[in-house]
């Protein structure tokens, strides 16, 4: 009964933390996507995690004999139905949609090892190849025992890769974080695993994927306190942080700040009401991540209809291609025949000079060339919703 | 003892986790700063406690004089924590002006703590000791700390249970009474730890519910609009969402979208920082109105903003005309300059009527142009 006391005593602080987790997910603070996918990852943990510890129960009476057996089956089963969930998850993150049916042949090739195990899993009852309970009540090792945490491994690993690859594909700088951090759920445990091979009896493993589960979920929520749920770029407190950490980086490398702000955009909310403002203000975000993917760009809506773009570029030349291309999208949108109003904007850039600039002064430079670009526009007459709709 | 040596590290590193989180990810208000402090206190305790199990019948070069220290640092920490919680407690509730008001009361609560630290610098051996084998043993008048430590906790449960029972804003008034439940995860470990000396439960569980703290601190800084401490656009639209999702036949709910007139005059006229003022005092004098147990009061944008409310039609008129009446009132008491006026637009949510949460609000948001040009006539 001591170890089982003890083996409680270590892991009831991982379990409930795991369970506030779940919680939290649950009640919603906010809805990331692949959210239930995480939730179910959580509760196979803690599941697992008490199965784990209710198979060091004596068993040296007939129950305790089939508490150890049942419980060792169901902690194997949590682990890898956990590493399978999280995968799940990982995959919702990079393919960015919740409705996992449209893959459904990769989604039949990512279960099949999973039944596969849960068919061996069954099955050990009579063939004892991975695990089972002599009449003592031991827990003993089968031959396969390491195929639960081998499959585990390579679930976690596959879906680290996809989030690498899909951190490398990214431009927001906050989302290729946020890919990088799931990283830490290989990482972690493994790096735990290690210091539980040499000393057996610290509880490493289980410590560092809860720990790794933590982090995580800091940085879910990091992501939506970051960013403006309305357009899906980064707020201004974001912009606030970037702009610090790159003047304080003394980067030799050029970069621009600029800042757009849209023409008559009180024209459309007063004519054609808040909602299509909003979408106005959605179709802008779009079209700025549609131009600044292939740069290295940082993007961020401002205020009301304000937005500023922060992009790594060598000079003044190569900002005027990428500035070029944005007035390019924007004509395409404004030509599309079903709109209703147009978007027109005025953009005011300033470059970064080593030593000279703050951001406060970059910031002030792109706003005054704004507002003289305009005023320029003010003196012609066009309208941003179309006439027949008036 | 390693075995409490590893109970130990795994709180710890979730409070290591938390802090670096903290300093990262947080605005630094007073709130989160003593939750940082806080953490921080705990963190020391935990690691005293680590380092004095690490020694505990143990004799290597220095493990006397290290369980010693790490002993008496324990000791004095963990009831300062429970002092720190205490203290805590009473911002959260009472806001920036607490000391003004309780500086003499702080004096005298904290006494007690004052006395029981030099009682321990005078006379450890009262609280602990450590024998030949470089054991730790339980002193004589061990319980001084355990019923001091206990004693901040309950009061501050008690103060938080009393204000919350009090307080008129339910949504407030629930986290008041969140507030007083921080102190049940630390009282069942303690309650266990006492009854089995082997299981160590209490600043684990401690940190479970700072953790529980921590999380909801976070959760405020994402909810809650950071000038008028009103719920914002975020929150409201996922909940929108949610209540339309999942709203049942015959259900009635209301929707106010409320717009503040002349804000960008003001703003133009005495500046930003009187533009921030008037919003402010619009966001008060909402929730003064809908106090209601089921009004949900949000910023919408800019000079707007939401509520919604869990009634019949009839009812949310009524509050309409209670909000009317309290601008008037402002109206005729107030000492500033401009007059408050507010476009207001009401739609009552009709089961099967509309698609999607959008066309809701666009007929609010209709009904409150039409409010604001007939109210400029």
């Amino acid at each position: 009964m001591e170890t089982t006391l003890y083996y409680f005593n270590i892991y009831i602080v991982p379990i409930i933390i795991t369970l506030i987790l779940l919680f939290k997910t649950q009640s919603g603070i906010c809805n990331f996507l692949g959210r239930r996918y995480f939730s179910t990852a959580l509760l196979c943990v803690a599941l697992g995690i008490f199965f784990l510890i209710i198979s060091w129960v004596p068993g040296d009476t007939n129950l305790g004999l089939v508490c150890v057996w049942v419980a060792s089956f169901f902690a194997l089963v949590c682990t890898v139905a956990a590493c399978y969930f999280w995968t799940l998850y990982v995959f919702c993150m990079v393919a960015k949609t919740e409705k996992l049916r449209n893959y459904s042949k990769t989604m039949v090739l990512l279960a099949i090892p999973a039944v596969l195990f849960l068919i061996l899993a069954f099955t050990t009852r009579w063939t004892h190849l991975v695990f089972y309970v002599d009449s003592e009540g031991n827990y003993v090792r089968g031959s396969l025992i390491y195929a639960p945490y081998i499959l585990s491994i390579l679930y976690l690993a596959g879906s680290s890769l996809m989030a690498w690859r899909a951190a490398g594909r990214e431009i927001l700088k906050d989302q290729k974080r946020e890919y990088r951090s799931l990283i830490l759920f290989l990482v972690l445990p493994i790096a735990g695993l290690c210091i539980q091979a040499i000393h057996f009896e610290i509880p490493a493993t289980i410590y560092c994927a809860v720990l790794a589960l933590i982090a995580i979920y800091f940085n879910i929520l990091n992501g939506q306190a970051s960013v403006d749920s309305l357009t899906g770029l980064n707020n201004r407190g974001q912009l606030r942080r970037y702009l610090q950490a790159k003047c304080d980086s003394g980067e030799e490398d050029g970069w621009a700040l600029v800042m757009l702000d849209l023409d008559g955009f009180k024209e459309i909310n007063d004519l054609l009401g808040h909602q299509v403002g909003d979408g106005a203000l959605m179709e802008m975000g779009h079209i700025l991540k549609l131009t600044f993917q292939k740069y290295s760009a940082f993007l961020c809506r401002y205020g009301g209809d304000e937005f500023v773009v922060v992009v790594d570029c060598e000079d003044e030349a190569a900002l005027k291609v990428a500035l070029m291309e944005l007035e390019n999208n924007i004509r395409r949108f404004n030509e599309r025949p079903d709109g209703n109003y147009y978007l027109r904007y005025s953009l005011g850039q300033a470059f970064f000079h080593p030593g000279v600039a703050t951001q406060e002064e970059l910031l002030m430079k792109a706003d005054e060339r704004m507002y003289r670009a305009k005023a320029s526009h003010k003196q012609q007459i066009a309208h941003t919703v179309k006439e027949a709709v008036k | 003892m390693m075995t409490a040596f590893y109970i130990d590290l795994f709180p710890c590193c979730v409070l290591f986790l938390v802090l670096h989180d903290l300093h990262h990810n947080l605005v630094l208000t007073e709130k989160v700063r003593r939750c940082r402090n806080i953490n921080f206190l705990i963190c020391v305790v935990l690691l005293s406690d680590m380092a004095a199990w690490f020694c505990h019948g143990r004799i290597f070069p220095g493990s006397y004089p290290i369980l010693w220290v790490a002993n008496v640092v324990y000791f004095a920490i963990s009831v300062v924590v429970a002092f720190q919680w205490f203290v805590a407690v009473h911002y959260i509730l009472y806001g920036h002006d607490v000391y003004l008001r309780f500086r003499k009361y702080f004096i005298v609560a904290s006494l007690p703590l004052l006395v029981y630290l030099i009682l321990l610098a005078v006379h450890p051996d009262w609280i602990f000791r450590v024998t030949a084998e470089n054991e730790y043993a339980r002193g004589d008048y061990f319980f001084i700390q355990t019923v001091l430590g206990l004693a901040y906790m309950l009061a501050s449960s008690v103060l938080a249970l009393f204000h919350g029972v009090q307080e008129k804003v339910p949504s407030w008034r629930q986290e008041d009474f969140v507030l007083a439940g921080f102190i049940v995860f630390p009282l069942i470990g303690g309650v266990i730890q006492v009854i089995n000396k082997n299981i160590i439960l209490l600043w684990p569980f401690t940190v479970v519910s700072m953790f529980l703290f921590y999380l909801n601190l976070r959760q405020e800084q994402i909810q809650k609009d950071e000038l008028t401490k009103l719920n914002n656009r975020r929150w409201l639209d996922e909940s929108l969402k949610r209540k339309f999702e999942e709203s049942v036949e015959g259900e009635a709910w209301y929707l106010f979208l409320i717009d503040l007139n002349e804000l960008k005059t003001v703003n133009d006229t005495y500046g930003h920082t009187e533009g921030d003022v008037l919003l402010r005092e619009v966001a008060q004098l909402l929730q003064r109105v809908f106090v209601a147990d089921n009004s949900f009061v949000a910023r919408y944008g800019g000079d707007e903003f939401a509520v919604v409310m869990n009634c019949a039609e009839g009812e949310a008129l009524r509050y309409r005309e209670k909000l009317f009446g309290e601008i008037e009132r402002r109206n005729s008491e107030t000492k500033k300059p401009y007059t408050l006026s507010l476009g207001i637009g009401g739609v009552p949510f009709e089961y099967g009527k509309y698609k999607d949460i959008n066309e809701l609000l666009i007929v609010a948001d209709k009904k409150m142009y039409l409010h604001k040009e007939e109210s400029k006539k």
